[in-house]
């Protein structure tokens, strides 16, 4: 799985909601993709911001081993 | 020289190269243990306690070329020697650091035969100034110390800056140098009059015989002095634009390697791990001092090290407990600051502080007040974000079924519109049937009329006619009897003969000739009858 970049998923689930928020004429096709899209952005975020556990490593030993 | 301060000075050297303490080069029991089995290869060198594989990598070669020199340089009388130690030798040993006490009994009994001759011709030296000095300068070099003294004099010279210290109790004075970078990494501008805490070497000018201490880092001493130094150097950075905003990164929404600068020691790094979440953050740490002497120098190494792996990371982290001013005296020194507004790595500062912000905090592109905080501040936009994820995932179905209630709105406005179209088209049809029936009605009132009037008329036509029948019946009746009357029979009853000339009757005497054979119809029967006579005179009635 690509990368998700967290800015740019929240980014885009903010358009869409944004979208909804616009709309003057209903259109069903147009708003069912969009929830489409925003599911699968929400989802790809909500793997990225499980909690990992961080991983620590101290450089400077690895250095003195050089 | 012996090779035991031959050893030393290159050691010496070296730290001073490296910018770090001698120990940290090679300890004084390795020195004196190199001395001691005086290694002829990379085996015999890695049994000695102190040198591993990564020790050897580095300064093996340089070693064992010191004392393959050394071997062959010692069979050459000592007098020839360039190098030649004081008839005091045996005082070098009194300057060996307690801990190899041991070791040094075990030094003397392990010495060859050669070092023994050696160190007994050396006893026996008398030395040039030059050489004695030199001696003195090697031993001298293994005194580093920390001084604290007023400064009593100053002279500031383009590489080299040379001041006094005395003491206040008796007005002991030292003499003081320190080379332009290492002045300039200290931060301290010195002046007479200051309180000062220096560090470094003693060593005696040749040429003038003059002791000196070789200044690696100055320190102000005392609150006083130190705010001063402090604001001063806070008021040059600032009309340097150093503080800037238009100079600030922003850091990274969502930081994933961090490069980590702090103390193994203290709070803080566990204040900074313990906050910062379970984000699968990357975190390279670099241990370094926070505070003293060694700390500007190794945090600006820390600095160098992650900026030569920058595009490994998102963040530069420096984090460090509170403290006072005099213990925060790193982060308030120019060239780290100066470091740190040059990292090629976004900022984020936590550095504790009682009153005043340390300047490089000021020069970060964020600072934040704690470790703590600073953890905090890296997870802010993944609890954000968390945040937002559970805002999102019940807004977005919501509009959605808004969007969906819209249509029903709408399909529901437009039905109802639909059925107000046919409200209406049902009016009208019933109006219109309704006149229609009107209409109906009156087309049938008035057909019904009509044939009523048919009817009349017919009546009438009926009537009418049977009048005209009768009357024409009674005519023909009359006729019949006038008819009845007129017929011949009837007159041929009465007595009167109808006479015929042949098919024609004859109505007119002129039609008669003599000897016309005519024919005579009586009521009864016929007769022929011949014209013998006529009379051409009017019958009398």
């Amino acid at each position: 799985m690509p990368k998700v970049n967290l800015s740019d998923s929240l980014k885009k689930v903010q358009e869409i909601i944004h979208w909804f928020d616009n709309q003057e004429e209903v259109d069903v096709e147009k708003g069912l993709e969009k929830i489409k899209e925003g599911t699968v952005l929400i989802k790809e975020s909500r793997t990225r911001l499980k909690e990992i556990e961080n991983e620590f490593e101290v450089v400077k030993k690895e250095l003195e081993k050089e | 020289m012996s090779l035991l301060n031959q050893l030393r000075q290159w050691r010496n050297n070296q730290a001073r190269i490296e910018g770090v303490d001698t120990f940290r080069v090679l300890p004084n029991a390795a020195l004196e243990a190199l001395t001691g089995t005086l290694p002829k290869n990379k085996e015999e060198m890695l049994a000695i306690k102190g040198i591993k594989e990564a020790k050897y990598r580095k300064y093996g070669v340089t070693l064992l070329s010191i004392i393959k020199e050394h071997s062959h340089s010692s069979v050459i009388p000592v007098l020839q020697s360039a190098d030649k130690h004081p008839a005091g030798i045996q005082k070098e040993k009194s300057w060996i650091p307690d801990q190899v006490g041991d070791d040094k009994n075990n030094l003397e009994v392990q010495l060859p035969n050669s070092l023994d001759d050696e160190k007994k011709q050396e006893e026996d030296q008398t030395l040039s100034v030059s050489q004695f000095l030199d001696g003195l300068n090697v031993e001298l070099s293994g005194m580093a110390s920390r001084v604290q003294g007023e400064v009593s004099s100053v002279d500031i010279r383009q590489r080299v800056i040379y001041f006094t210290i005395k003491d206040s109790q008796d007005e002991s004075t030292l003499n003081c140098l320190i080379f332009r970078y290492q002045y300039d990494v200290s931060g301290v501008e010195i002046a007479q009059g200051d309180e000062v805490i220096v560090e470094g070497v003693p060593e005696i000018y040749k040429p003038s015989g003059r002791l000196s201490l070789k200044v690696g880092v100055i320190e102000l001493f005392g609150e006083g002095a130190l705010k001063k130094a402090y604001e001063a150097l806070k008021a040059r950075l600032e009309q340097a634009g150093m503080f800037a905003s238009e100079r600030k990164r922003p850091l990274p929404e969502f930081p994933e390697r961090i490069a980590l600068i702090t103390s193994e020691q203290g709070a803080a790094i566990g204040d900074f791990t313990m906050n910062l979440g379970r984000q699968g953050f990357k975190v390279d740490f670099y241990p370094v001092s926070v505070e003293g002497k060694k700390a500007v120098f190794e945090i600006i190494k820390a600095i160098r090290y992650f900026d030569q792996h920058f595009k490994k990371y998102d963040v530069l982290v420096i984090v460090r407990g509170g403290g006072s001013l005099e213990s925060l005296q790193a982060f308030n020194n120019e060239a780290l600051v100066r470091e740190i507004a040059q990292s090629k790595i976004p900022t984020l500062l936590g550095v504790g502080h009682e009153k005043d912000v340390t300047l490089a905090a000021l020069v970060a592109d964020m600072m934040v007040s704690t470790p703590t905080a600073t953890a905090k501040q890296l997870r802010l936009h993944f609890d954000e974000a968390r945040q937002l994820l559970r805002h999102f995932e019940v807004q977005l179905p919501t509009l959605f079924r808004e969007m969906l209630a819209d249509v029903g709105n709408v399909l529901a406005r437009e039905s109802e519109a639909l059925l107000g179209y046919l409200h209406d088209f049902r009016e009208i049809v019933a109006t219109l049937r309704q006149d229609l029936t009107e209409r109906l009605f009156l087309i049938r009132a008035a057909i019904e009329q009509k044939v009523e009037l048919l009817r009349q008329g017919k009546k009438s036509l009926e009537n009418g006619f049977g009048a005209i029948l009768e009357r024409v019946t009674e005519r023909i009746l009359h006729v019949g009897e006038r008819l009845e009357q007129y017929d011949p029979k009837q007159v041929l009853k009465l007595g009167y003969s109808l006479v015929r000339k042949g098919t024609r009757v004859v109505k007119n005497i002129s039609d008669m000739r003599i000897g016309d054979i005519l024919d005579i119809q009586l009521s009864h029967g016929k007769m022929n009858a011949k014209v013998e006579e006529i009379f051409d005179a009017p019958v009398s009635s």
